[in-house]
């Protein structure tokens, strides 16, 4: 006895031990960026949920709902209310209410900084209680402690990472959780608990999809399984319902559930198994062979019948069919054929094999095990693994970014891998040298067999299986093991530490002598927009920075990540690609009165403009293909260059000027291009139109502001070219003033 | 000899400059008649050379003009050239039958053999290329004269995109009418009733292999396989299989966001290895009675296993320079 508690009572104690330890550990291997930097948020999307929380702070939950930004967008503006999944904010406004009204005065950007990591706790329990249910607790432990510091899903939950990612996977693994849960029990009350929390999901991320078309998918394979049951008919049609119509409070959401194809299987679903249960019911009460093959004959009839509905609804327009972004993960030429905007995106480009290793290391190798294992025992709830961890594996095979659904599926399957082999190699029992030391202990030999019994259960060829008979190959097997398990974490430590724990706005280089340069090129940039610009200037950048500006410049932009009107991005990218005269008119059209761009020559920095150039010259060409051609930014050889061979178009385009503007000065004749390893050409970039308004230190962001129009009334070329003739007469002036003096 | 050239100088330049639609309109006329009857003859498509090549595409034209430079001798190996002329051939051929005014596009196609003079004058070094050169005088002349170069990286060599780069041009609609494949037709016929002669002798086998677990089991591991060793990214980006280098073969591109076809398939069987091996230790080990027998199993598959992981450390620090651990090797 320790403590005073029964082994029951141990156990327990040690698992919620276990567990608060492992939560522990998620949020603490999520702190890297705050540690190094500072609290700050990252990256681009949380800064837009980052400010629409703070408005929700500021401002009350009505006003959140209805608000109209007209600081984006600009001249069109955007409602946000209407367009935003609410979830995030309103959970991180939940728990600042709470807080403060508990007399804690946390800062709002504090609980948005830490909200990801926090939630990556619960997500590390819930892997626990998922896994629980597929094998049992010890395996859970296992998945929770996987789960909690595997790089696929620190990747997008590290502190400041204030994303929709950071709380869905929570959601995610909950309400699977709950439906294994409602599924085994047939309960309506879990049921309900996985519609609730399907709602919070659907509040919460676009994602949402995968489970309204996995847990179909999963009701439906059990059918075709023949392993329909009334537990089945009660969670799914209490999970579809209430799920269905909570979703639909969700304006961004609204009627697509009874509108659009990607809904429509779950609905399908939810037909089919009225009908079965129907027949069931009727088939219950009539003997006759006869009216079963009817029945059967019926359910497939109604099958196919709704299937040609489902289609002819679709062709009439009734049904929306599948929207491009998730077409696109069928169709995978699509994207990149029809719309650019997301193929330009880096996260949804296919994943190359060392992504794998890099987000998930063994756990990739272990992955498959456990979908054998599940496969061997195949009960309802490995079904629904089987089928998720294929579906996740594919998606996360076309898109990178889909790395993170599968994350948690090959975190749950590996710890049932491992479990399986620690039960067998651990098991004390089945080592005759040493069953004699056993019996003398008798406190042990009771949690022994409980063990036992619980292996027993699991195990189907119990009849012929001896366990591992001799103590050399055990501890072999499970040094090695151990081995893997340290090398596992240091990799996920690393990883983080090294991949994942960058903001992206403060950019960290090392000198040298290995101390640590900070280059913290874009919050200058965007606090001198704040502070010397006016309130409501407008300005322009590539949308990738649109959040940004906004959040931290407070400036009306023209485009943003939001990326609804492609029309619009096309336009910002026209102007960039365009030659002054062309961008001068965009611009003064759009009231636009600063450009910003960044520019990574000087420091070699690649993730720069001109390098995203070709993406706002193709997205510009499939609006414009009159004005704006991709094939005269190539060589005639068919190369991108900066350099002397650069096109005239390409020289010509306020993006390269812009981005070249003044830079051979620095370098006195030639500029060296870091990122490209160009020389430029040392003919001096002339801009009428626009003025340098700001460089930053690094020269990373470049602002210009748009020049009035003359006070005369000519073209600011001209303008530009008087002022420029006058200077160099007063200097012909001075220097014949020189020689007469000399 | 002299003389006569100098005459016909003398009446080109006074004809010119007295009233310049005459003198285009018959040069202009008798090219159309030649551009036709070669176009009726050979079901749309006009087979060039060098000094026809330069005569049709001189200014100024009534017409438009799409010309494909391509090079379909065996000895160069085109594949892209001896793909798209089909394609090529049928979107001459519908315009050719879709009875709109033949005069509004002519297809032309210059050989290698028969144009090295035109590759080496546009300095061209690859084919195929196709330019379209709009018309310069009359109802549908525009304000561009410079011929417009199709992109075959971005469009694609299918005749539908084609097309639809001809349609922007032209403003009306260029169809594609790919002819009837009655033999496919009736080849797919056959073969959907022989399956479902099949499926009908065979129901109870087919039945058996559907309920069959190991099926969906050994379906269901080799996706998942194929999907996480990055097969996706070969189909979507298709990668070289292997990079001949200066006599050695390499199997391994360095960078850590790309992958050759081998590639992955090594990385798939390296997973496989450590998958099976992990497999048997849990489900095979504990199955055997013998002692040694055991014994001698497990050292095997443990080393089977530390030895592919240390593989697969390996691999991936030749794709990412900078990773830190290692095992064994």
């Amino acid at each position: 006895m320790v403590l005073g508690l029964d082994v029951q009572n141990q156990a327990a104690l040690l698992k919620v031990v276990i567990l608060g330890l492992i939560s522990f550990v998620a949020i603490a291997s999520r702190l890297f960026s705050i540690i190094r930097f500072e609290s700050v948020i990252h990256e681009f999307d949380p800064w837009f949920n980052y400010r629409a929380t703070r408005y929700l702070v500021s401002t009350s939950f009505y006003e959140f709902w209805n608000w109209f930004d007209e600081r984006s967008w600009y001249p069109l503006g955007r409602v946000v209310g209407g367009t935003v999944f609410p979830g995030l904010m309103v959970t991180s406004a939940t728990i600042y209410n709470i807080l403060h009204a508990l007399n804690f005065p946390v800062d709002i950007r504090n609980i948005c900084v830490l909200l990801a990591p926090a939630f990556s706790a619960f997500t590390a329990i819930s892997a626990y209680l998922l896994t629980a249910e597929i094998k049992d607790s010890s395996a859970g432990l296992l998945a929770a402690a996987f789960i909690g510091i595997a790089p696929g899903y620190i990747s997008r939950s590290v502190a400041g990472s204030y994303d929709n990612e950071g709380i869905a996977i929570f959601l995610l693994m909950f309400t699977f959780y709950l439906w294994i849960k409602g599924l085994k029990e047939g309960s309506a009350f879990y049921g309900a608990l996985t519609a609730l929390f399907y709602f919070y999901m659907v509040a919460a991320w676009g994602g949402y999809v995968f489970i309204i078309n996995l847990i179909p998918l999963h009701a439906f394979v059990l059918i075709l399984m023949g392993r329909f049951s009334s537990r089945l008919y009660v969670a799914y049609s209490s999970f579809y319902v209430l799920g269905t119509l909570m979703s639909m409070q969700i304006p961004f959401v609204g009627f697509q559930p009874t509108r659009t194809s990607e809904h429509m299987a779950a609905l399908g679903i939810f037909g089919i198994l009225q009908i079965i249960a129907f027949v069931e019911l009727v088939r219950s009460h009539l003997a006759s062979k006869q009216f079963q093959i009817l029945f059967k004959s019926f359910i497939v009839f109604s099958f196919f019948t709704m299937f040609f509905a489902l289609v002819l609804l679709t062709l009439g327009g009734y049904i929306a069919p599948w929207t491009g972004r998730f077409y696109s993960l069928w169709d995978t030429g699509y994207a990149k054929k029809y719309i650019p905007i997301i193929a330009s995106v880096s996260e949804h480009q296919p994943t190359a094999w060392p992504s794998f290793f890099f987000d998930l290391e063994m756990l990739i190798f272990l992955f498959p095990v456990g979908i054998y294992l599940c496969f061997r025992e195949l009960r309802d709830e490995h079904v629904f693994v089987i089928l998720y961890g294929i579906t996740a594996s594919y998606f996360a095979g076309v898109m990178v970014r889909l790395m993170l659904t599968l994350t948690p599926i090959v975190c749950v399957t590996a710890a049932v891998a491992v479990s399986h082999l620690l039960d067998l190699y651990l098991d004390i029992n089945n080592l005759e040298t040493e069953r004699s030391v056993d019996k003398s202990e008798s406190d042990n030999k009771g949690k022994h067999k409980k063990l036992k019994e619980g292996g027993s259960r699991s195990s189907l060829n119990q009849s012929k299986i001896f366990g591992i008979r001799s103590f050399d190959t055990r501890a072999t097997v499970l040094i090695f093991f151990y081995f893997f398990l340290i090398i596992f974490v240091w990799h996920c430590t690393w990883v983080t530490s090294n991949a994942y724990s960058s903001p992206s706005i403060v950019l960290a280089s090392s000198h040298p002598d290995g101390s640590q340069f900070i280059i913290d090129d874009f919050r200058e940039a965007y606090y001198w927009l704040r502070k010397n610009t006016d309130y409501n200037s407008k300005v322009m950048s590539w949308w990738d920075y649109g959040y940004q500006i906004a959040g931290m410049a407070d400036r009306t932009t023209l485009v943003d990540n939001n990326t609804w009107n492609n029309t619009h991005i096309a336009t910002v990218g026209k102007a960039m690609a365009s030659s002054e005269g062309v961008a001068y008119q965009i611009m003064r059209r759009h009231d636009v009165s600063y450009v910003l761009v960044i520019f990574g020559g000087l420091l070699g920095y690649s993730g720069d403009d001109i390098n995203k150039f070709l993406w706002m010259i193709r997205i510009a060409e499939g609006v414009y293909p009159d004005e704006v051609k991709e094939g005269n930014f190539f060589t005639p050889r068919g190369e991108y260059r900066v350099d002397d061979e650069a096109t005239p178009t390409m020289r010509n385009s306020i993006m390269y000027k812009m981005s070249y503007h003044n830079y051979n000065e620095l370098f006195g004749g030639q500029g060296q291009d870091r990122v490209r390893g160009a020389r430029l050409s040392s003919e001096k970039i002339k801009l009428s139109t626009l003025e340098e308004a700001y460089t930053t230190e690094n020269w990373i962001v470049r602002i210009y502001k748009v020049k009035e129009l003359d006070n005369l009334g000519r073209s600011l070329e001209q303008a530009a070219a008087f002022n420029s003739g006058k200077k160099r007469r007063r200097s012909k002036i001075k220097s014949t003033r020189n020689s007469k003096n000399g | 000899m002299e003389k006569f050239f100098r005459a016909f100088l003398f009446v080109l330049i006074f004809s010119l400059l007295t009233s310049h639609a005459s003198a285009a309109k018959p040069s202009l006329e008798t090219k159309l008649h030649k551009l036709n009857e070669a176009t009726r003859k050979n079901q749309g498509v006009i087979e060039l050379d060098s000094s026809l090549y330069d005569e049709v595409t001189s200014k100024p034209r009534n017409y438009s003009i799409v010309i494909l430079l391509t090079a379909l001798d065996p000895q160069i190996n085109c594949v892209p050239c001896k793909d798209f002329d089909p394609e090529f051939r049928l979107v001459a051929k519908s315009w050719l039958g879709s009875g709109n005014i033949l005069s509004r596009i002519y297809f032309g196609v210059l050989d290698f053999k028969n144009g090295r003079e035109i590759y080496a004058k546009l300095n061209l070094n690859n084919a195929p290329t196709l330019f379209y050169f709009p018309p310069t005088t009359g109802q549908y002349a525009k304000e561009v004269s410079e011929p417009d170069r199709y992109d075959f990286n971005r469009r694609g060599f299918s005749a539908d995109s084609f097309a639809s780069f001809l349609s922007h041009h032209l403003g009306t609609q260029v169809p594609v009418n790919r002819p009837l494949n009655y033999f496919a037709i009736f080849i797919t016929i056959f073969f959907i009733l022989a399956g479902l002669a099949m499926l009908k002798l065979m129901f109870s086998i087919i039945q058996n292999l559907i309920q069959n677990k190991s099926i969906w089991t050994a379906f269901s591991l080799i996706t998942i396989f194929i999907m996480i060793s990055g097969h996706m990214w070969n189909h979507i980006r298709s990668p070289p299989y292997i990079i001949p280098q200066n006599g050695k073969i390499s199997y391994i591109t360095p960078g850590f966001s790309s992958q050759l076809g081998i590639e992955s398939q090594i990385v798939a069987v390296l997973y496989c290895i450590c998958s099976f091996s992990v497999v048997t230790l849990i489900i095979s080990i504990p199955k055997i009675e013998d002692k040694t027998k055991q014994r001698f199993g497990v050292y095997i598959w443990m080393g089977v296993l530390v030895a592919t992981f240390s593989l697969l450390f390996a691999l991936f620090r030749q794709k990412n320079p900078g990773y830190p651990f290692r095992l064994f090797i």
